[in-house]
């Protein structure tokens, strides 16, 4: 690693999504050159190809929010890119460029200060000089500065000594107590670690569960046997989900789908789900969720876990094969935002609206790194599902982990004892960076309107608006409950002759039980298409791209620009009553009058 | 009315009664059948069929431009809701009608008596403003089916056998007793292997040449066209990668049935990749109501909505390198389901739906 260089600026704004840096359609690609053109290209197409190595990006908020895909962060790499330096940064691309030996420097004025085509000169962990002025740039930590000392985590696996894995715990004196004063996320982490950690210290947790994806499969594999491993720490806690990519939509899927099976075959890993549907829903329908547990996962919606009492974030590629191979990773503490809803949810308002208002109130940047845990009666009062509907969009703040402390419902729904997680409890001695606090009775359905999940607003203010295609299904919102509010929305009903009406359940049972319960035939007879359960057009691949102007309306979880098709488009994010009532009129209505 | 014997006899411009247009059009075909002023809406079925929902950004401004088309001229519209030849039968057309439309199977319509002629864009769109169609200038080639096919030789097998003396011709096939999905397949695969088209009818058919059905054996024809029909044997023990069962005649309600007594109780080969697509959505409901939805879900295989899915595979069903797909569809081009990938097997639905089990392709 250089101490100091000079680089190139190309300055990009706020906001700038992994979507935007490499669209999901190129994910499944077999090398990370043949991804380079297509850097940035629903933002600025022509960008790409005047990249030289040896520049840097200088942008403003939250550079990187949005999916885990790491080749936002190695695809850079390839290309050159010396540095990345921004106002802030999400949470899992930070690690994934530190991974990758990327240099990502926080520093909140320069980007005011800069043009394009300016030079920056960077003493690493000291300043930055631009245009005459000097800008003082923080160090990084020991755990960080020793991935970059070995230009990312690849090399530094490879000299890690490897007997100690799979060694058994050491003995935890804390286990199974409740910690007063502490935040569900600090409880999780003492739980896991047997030491009294707060927020800021960085540690070492032992990995409980490990889920990859089919779409970065052939990456991990070839992370983990470059890192020197050759065996998993454990073969019942690895899961490999088939979910992206099967069925096969792009030329590149067929080879992911063989490297999952490879995965499986060479190294005895126990679990694999071929086109059973999301990760997400079947992490909770197996019980890889489990409340107490540490989760991590190669897709930033793992943090749908923490509707259980679980403490799943979402990592990259070579995070993954790190972890896999040792069966530990390391975790900065996080502090915790608390967000109590009491009360009772007005017809026609689901948890998605509350997750969605929540959003707006916190902003796309406003708990990066943070812990979101939820509590209040109207929480007490929602399903699992409607948890991991909330759980699972709190990435989109930046959120590291969305907690809810368990109760009755996640024990019955876990198939555990209360007792054996009574200890995990919302402790009004614990410190709370920010609380926010809603009547339930006082929301109503909201949108996510273009080009942001933050840019949130009441649905009665975009009611109206014509609809193209409406979008039901994903880890969001593709469950039991949510196919049910669209069919009593929709019984008996047509859709809107122009509409098309994509219904994707998240997984085989929930499509097997909205087949018994019929909702499935009324979907059908209402004019929907109703696809195999798999990630389906969440990720924006295939299966109902849009045009140019194109309206959707999804019950998913991201809409940023070009996500869905044309950059050109645009996506609202609901619940799927609103959906459901979008597809009936063929235009935004308040669904409650269809409840 | 006179039958639709004696109308093709007559070789005079016939009044077709169905067009049907479909997002099978490339962007230059959509542009030349949509410039077109309709003459009778209410004749006219608009369905987007082949690549449902979207697969790229290009095709869903394909199918915006049909959207438009129909909805500009007011015409009958279907998004998504299945293959529209099975939408037109669905709809109440009746056998001894004659439609036009663009796409290479419309003779799958013959499986319903239906004369289906697939027409270059152009004259589509000439037939849209005028009401009528020429005729193919073809020998109209009569066949009647006698005695029953062996236990394990299928219509597949019985439509390659005929597939040399139909090159060309316009086949009108009669007897036999097969069934709709059986009937679907003859004529969707003489189609591909180079009839002009082909219907079965009631009416008699004088001076037919008479086909002993006992005498078909499994035949398979190898990929890249259906030039090469050869003995099923030829290809057994083939190692497959992905099972399809859809398309015109794997994804009848008869296909469904028979995929789900092989498959009830049995899981799939866990290295195949097997989907399965109802071709619309009145069958997909049908199945879902009589539970063969159930058992395809149970033995782990996709099911997909309905439309042409994995037979287009244009979106659904790519495949890669020396891979092996086995299908119940009608395309087998080079190239047609993934770049450089040259290995689609038109196979019979039992034949399939054992593959999708046991990883290997059977002679029968």
């Amino acid at each position: 690693m250089d101490e100091r260089f000079e680089s190139r600026v190309w300055r990009l704004g706020d906001h700038i999504d992994t979507d935007v840096i490499i669209m999901t359609k190129y994910l499944a690609k077999s090398s990370l050159r043949d991804m380079v053109p297509h850097l940035f290209e629903p933002l600025r197409p022509d960008l790409a190809a005047k990249l030289r190595p040896g520049d840097c990006i200088v942008a403003g908020e939250n550079f990187g929010c949005g999916s885990s895909r790491e080749m936002a962060a190695s695809v850079l790499k390839t290309a050159g890119i010396r540095c990345i330096i921004a106002k802030s940064f999400a949470k899992i691309f930070f690690r994934n460029a530190i991974n990758n030996g990327l240099l990502l420097i926080e520093c909140r004025e320069l980007y005011e200060n800069c043009r394009e085509g300016d030079t920056v000169t960077v003493e690493v962990g000291r300043e930055l000089r631009c245009n005459g002025r000097t800008y003082p740039i923080p160090a990084y930590s020991p755990a960080v500065l020793e991935i970059l000392r070995h230009g990312g985590l690849v090399a530094r696996m490879k000299a890690m000594d490897k007997s100690a894995v799979g060694a058994p715990p050491p003995e935890n004196p804390f286990r199974n107590r409740h910690q007063p004063g502490r935040t569900l996320a600090e409880q999780l982490l003492i739980q896991n670690t047997g030491t009294l950690v707060k927020p800021g210290d960085v540690v070492t947790v032992r990995v409980d569960e490990a889920v990859l994806h089919d779409i970065y499969a052939p990456y991990i594999f070839r992370q983990f046997r470059d890192m020197g491993f050759d065996r998993v720490y454990d073969q019942d806690k690895v899961s490999v989900m088939v979910d992206h990519l099967y069925p096969t939509c792009i030329d590149d899927d067929p080879r992911c789908f063989r490297y999952s099976r490879r995965f499986q075959d060479e190294y005895g890993v126990k679990r694999l789900c071929a086109g059973e549907g999301i990760s997400h829903q079947l992490a909770l329908e197996q019980g890889i969720a489990k409340p107490g547990k540490v989760v991590f996962g190669t897709d930033s919606h793992t943090t749908t876990y923490g509707a259980v009492g679980a403490f799943a974030t979402g990592v990259g590629y070579t995070e993954m094969a790190s972890i896999i191979g040792s069966g530990q990773l390391w975790v900065r503490v996080p502090s915790a935002i608390k967000v109590v809803v009491n009360g009772t949810l007005p017809k026609g308002v689901f948890p998605k609206d509350i997750i969605l208002r929540v959003l707006g109130d916190l902003t796309a940047a406003g708990a990066i790194y943070k812990s979101l845990e939820f509590t209040g009666s109207a929480i007490a009062g929602l399903s699992i599902s409607g948890r991991a509907a909330i759980a699972n969009m709190a990435v989109e703040c930046g959120a590291k982990a969305a907690l809810f402390a368990p109760d009755e419902k996640t024990a019955a729904f876990c198939g555990v004892d209360p007792a054996e997680f009574a200890w995990l409890r919302f402790d009004d001695g614990a410190q709370y960076e920010r609380v926010l606090t809603y009547d339930a009775g006082e929301l109503e359905p909201y949108m996510a309107c273009p080009y942001s999940v933050d840019n949130v607003h009441p649905l009665r203010e975009v009611e109206g608006t014509p609809v193209d295609q409406v979008f039901l299904g994903s880890c969001t919102n593709g469950r039991l409950e949510d196919l049910a509010a669209a069919a009593k929305v929709l019984e008996g009903r047509r859709i809107s002759p122009y509409v098309k009406f994509i219904v994707t359940p998240a997984s085989r049972e929930v499509y097997r039980q909205a087949a018994e319960l019929g909702y499935l035939k009324t979907l059908i007879q209402a004019g929907a298409m109703v696809t195999h359960p798999f990630c389906g057009l969440c990720q924006g691949r295939s299966g109902g791209l849009v045009s140019a102007g194109e309206v959707v309306i999804g019950t998913h979880n991201r809409n940023f620009i070009g996500r869905m098709g044309s950059p050109q488009a645009r996506t609202f994010l609901a619940s799927p009553a609103a959906a459901a009532a979008a597809a009936l009129e063929g235009k935004i209505t308040h669904p409650g009058k269809y409840l | 009315m006179a039958s639709l014997l004696e109308r093709l006899q007559a070789g005079a411009p016939l009044s077709w009664d169905l067009a049907l247009v479909t997002d099978s059009l490339d962007d230059a075909g959509v542009e030349a059948v949509t410039a077109a002023r309709v003459l009778d809406p209410a004749r006219v079925l608009v369905a987007v069929d082949h690549d449902t929902p979207a697969g790229t950004v290009a095709v869903a401004e394909k199918q915006r431009k049909l959207l438009d088309f129909a909805r500009d001229q007011g015409l009958p519209f279907r998004y998504g809701q299945g293959i529209g030849y099975h939408l037109a039968l669905e709809g109440g057309l009746k056998p001894g009608s004659v439609a036009v439309c663009c796409g290479r199977h419309a003779a799958v319509l013959g499986a319903g008596g239906v004369l289906g002629l697939s027409l270059p864009p152009k004259e589509l769109k000439t037939a849209l403003e005028t009401g009528t169609v020429s005729l193919p200038e073809a020998e109209v080639c009569r066949l009647r089916l006698a005695g029953a096919l062996d236990r394990y030789v299928t219509a597949w097998d019985l439509a390659l056998h005929l597939a040399p003396r139909c090159r060309g011709t316009l086949a009108v096939l009669g007897g036999g007793g097969l069934d709709f999905c059986q009937r679907a397949a003859v004529c969707g695969l003489l189609a591909a292997s180079g009839a002009v088209t082909a219907l079965f009818t009631e009416e008699p058919l004088d001076g037919a040449e008479t086909v002993e059905l006992a005498a078909v054996e499994p035949m398979a024809v190898l990929p890249g066209n259906f030039e090469r029909i050869v003995p099923a044997s030829r290809v057994d023990g083939l190692r497959v990668n992905q099972v399809f069962i859809g398309g015109c005649a794997g994804g009848t309600l008869e296909a469904l049935r028979q995929t789900a007594a092989i498959w009830r109780g049995r899981r799939v080969n866990p290295y195949v990749r097997v989907l399965v697509a109802p071709a619309t959505a009145a069958v997909y409901a049908q199945a879902l109501e009589e539970g063969l939805v159930e058992v395809f879900m149970e033995a782990g295989a996709l099911v997909m909505n309905q439309g042409c899915s994995a037979c287009w595979a244009q979106s659904q069903g790519r495949c890669d390198g020396g891979e092996v797909f086995v299908t119940t569809g009608f395309i087998n081009c080079p190239g047609w389901a993934g770049r450089g990938h040259n290995g689609i097997y038109t196979a019979p639905v039992e034949r399939a739906a054992w593959a999708a089990l046991t990883g290997s392709l059977f002679e029968n």
